[in-house]
């Protein structure tokens, strides 16, 4: 699709959004149940001089900057509603565009579209269960993508099924289980065919008990089988490479009197290939919390560990998905300025592995965002 | 006998739209004006008894409605929280189920003004229609017949007339129906009606400042959600961190909606922040109709011991 096709398709989007979602539109209103549209400036800057397997340029340079303008939008759209059965639609896209100096070849004008959408159905299975069923897909587009530090990832497509079942409370315990599947493409192009590489089918299934009311706690353990096609083991008998994770931890939050989340999980990965063989710890958290002057601040922070089972010189990596590792932190202060319309001041820091194991690049930047939420949704 | 003009223009419209919709409908073109009568009047009774369940149906609900808010009260002075909290889910659930309520009213009551219309239009056209044979019949028999139908038709004609203004009919949707007016009330029956009024509008202001508390939080704790929910959304939108949040199971998609009983125990989807605000206001309008009616029946029963001296 060309870029102006796009950007024709995305103001579209936004436009039938808007008027879906007008204040004169009540039974829109009703059928879209979350409605968001944000755009916004930012500046940021990249440190790391690294090699990456999947991007066609390279440079000298270990310092880069970027100016970036974005616009984007989610949402909830209720398809139905009945007392024992529901559906929704979910959305959220957007499009970002780059204009990064700093680099010894040239500047770059890097563009990128990002969206995902997905179709939810749940029934109630008599007093005992609610079962939801799930059809997702996830895409990425990246024109003119830059050399390292600015690490972008490739374009890609991912659609996923998944199942899950509730179960009703027993001593006010409630355990799911859920499996899921997801096939990955990635986009590979003329410079970057390892970028085949990188795709993959996989398939999982997750347990899990919570328990509590405001303030909520779970417990989860989840097994994961993924294979990627076009990798080869240096196993003959074996040689197509396949990954088996084991992942278990556990999750808190609470909704008032202020918002907050906390997570915390382990990770097992092994394969058949020596080379993407890691044991993982990460921390997740997110708070919001009131400040004078009705402004509103929440910090999102991740923070992961990663140590590799087996020493390799060079471990070509599937960015930002085997690559698990990244340890961001972020600040944003908003506040309402207009009916439906809020304002936001962030600042983020993130530390993450590009392609190659073991090598880090990191980010830094500011963004001025306003949202938007149509007929105060 | 006197008609008022809205009346007039009222059965004018009816006898225009019958005299229309009669040759366009096929299975009543071959039929008799006196068919058309009887199945608007079919309609009509029909219209009415739907419209009087759907008023019952108000009565049971807003009698539940009325419990709930009166069992909140109840927790509230007895420093039960517990109470409290399940009488204010029931009144929010019962609060919805009241609005849909009023609104099958409402639609019924407009079903039934469209067939009272119908039936009226068509008793003019029949009336017409045998006043003409009246005036040309040749045998007394004929014209007694014919008499005796016009005085029936004209007997079925003010019958449903009159009970447009009927209060089965007419009834205003009404919070605490019980406390009303009766014939053998004495002024002090009247009085202490009045102050039970005036004490139900002032506990009604102090439900509405609670609700209006609770909105209030709600709000707050509304807007730290969504700031949370952008944060994390626009952050992992274009993949920037890859934030490591497990899973695609684990995480719960916008849109994935949790089952959770409600007062009733029936399971619906679990209700979201934005759906609970939506009842809280919806709650607090009902209280305010039910104030506003409370201190106008006790100035109504004021007056009238005022006017009894």
């Amino acid at each position: 699709m060309s870029t102006a096709r796009r950007l024709f398709v995305l103001s579209r989007g936004l436009l039938l959004a808007t008027l879906l979602c007008g204040p004169t539109q009540a039974a829109a209103q009703e059928r879209v149940r979350d409605l968001v549209l944000n755009g916004g400036f930012s500046v940021e800057a990249y440190r790391g001089n690294l090699a990456a397997a999947s991007v066609s340029v390279a440079d000298t340079t270990d310092r880069a900057a970027a100016a970036i303008g974005e616009l984007g939008a989610r949402g909830t759209v209720m398809l139905f509603e009945e007392e024992r059965r529901w559906a929704f639609l979910s959305f959220d896209g957007g499009l970002r565009q780059f204009a990064a100096g700093g680099f010894t070849v040239r500047d770059y004008a890097p563009r990128e579209w990002a969206g995902q959408t997905a179709v939810s159905y749940s029934q109630l299975l008599g007093s005992w269960a609610a079962a939801t069923g799930r059809l997702g897909w996830r895409g990425r587009a990246v024109d003119d993508r830059p050399p390292m530090p600015l690490f972008l990832q490739p374009g890609f497509g991912i659609a996923t099924a998944s199942a899950r079942l509730e179960l009703s409370e027993i001593d006010r315990v409630s355990f799911d289980l859920a499996a899921d599947a997801e096939w990955a493409d990635y986009t590979a192009q003329p410079l970057v065919a390892p970028l085949d590489l990188l795709d993959r089918t996989s398939q999982g299934v997750e347990v899990g008990a919570a328990w509590g009311e405001g303030t909520t706690f779970r417990v989860f353990a989840a097994a994961r089988r993924s294979e990627y096609p076009h990798q080869q083991t240096s196993e003959p008998s074996d040689p197509t490479r396949r990954d088996g994770t084991v992942q278990a931890g556990f999750s808190w939050s609470m909704e008032a009197p202020i918002t907050a989340q906390l997570g915390f999980e382990g990770t097992v990965n092994r394969s058949n290939s020596r080379r993407p063989e890691y044991d993982a710890l990460s921390v997740r958290s997110v708070v919001s919390v009131p400040l004078p002057f009705d402004v509103g601040a929440t910090v999102l922070g991740v923070l992961t560990a990663k140590s590799y089972v087996n020493d390799n010189e060079f471990k070509v990596l599937v960015p930002g998905e085997e690559a698990d590792n990244a340890s961001v932190l972020y600040l944003d202060l908003s506040r309402a300025i207009a009916a439906g319309m809020d304002g936001s001041l962030r600042v983020g820091w993130t530390r993450a592995e590009a392609d190659v194991g073991d090598a880090y690049f990191q980010r830094f930047g500011v963004s001025m965002l306003l949202r938007y939420r149509p007929g105060s949704l | 006998v006197s008609v008022r003009p809205t009346a007039w223009l009222t059965r004018w419209l009816g006898a225009a739209w019958v005299a229309l919709a009669l040759p366009l409908a096929s299975p009543a073109a071959g039929q008799q004006p006196q068919d058309q009568v009887v199945n608007l009047q079919l309609a009509y009774n029909a219209a009415r008894s739907q419209y009087q369940a759907a008023l019952d149906a108000w009565r049971v609900v807003e009698k539940q409605w009325t419990d709930a808010v009166e069992d909140h009260e109840a927790g509230r002075r007895a420093g039960d929280q517990d109470r409290e909290n399940t009488a204010l889910v029931r009144a929010l659930d019962k609060s919805r189920e009241l609005d849909l309520s009023e609104r099958r009213v409402a639609e019924l009551r407009g079903t039934l003004d469209r067939a009272r219309t119908g039936l009226l239009g068509a008793l003019d056209l029949r009336m017409e229609q045998v006043d003409g044979q009246l005036a040309a019949a040749r045998t007394p028999i004929d014209r007694n017949r014919l008499a005796a139908l016009l005085r029936d038709l004209q007997n079925q004609q003010d019958e449903v007339d009159a009970a447009r203004d009927e209060p089965a009919v007419k009834l205003q949707l009404v919070y605490y129906p019980s406390i009303q007016f009766d014939v053998r009330d004495t002024p002090e029956t009247m009085v202490g009606k009045a102050q039970l009024l005036r004490a139900k509008a002032g506990r009604a202001d102090s439900y509405i400042a609670q609700i209006d508390g609770e909105i209030d939080r709600l709000e707050k704790q509304l807007r730290f959600r969504r700031n949370a929910q952008s944060l994390a959304a626009e952050v992992e939108r274009f993949g920037d961190a890859q934030a490591p949040l497990g899973a695609p199971s684990r995480r719960v998609a916008p849109g994935d909606a949790s089952a959770r009983p409600d007062s009733t125990g029936v399971a619906r989807p679990q209700e979201t922040p934005e759906q609970r605000l939506e009842e809280l206001r919806l709650l607090r309008v009902q209280m305010q109709e039910a104030k506003r009616q409370f201190l106008e029946r006790a100035a109504t029963f004021e007056e009238r011991v005022r006017r009894i001296g």
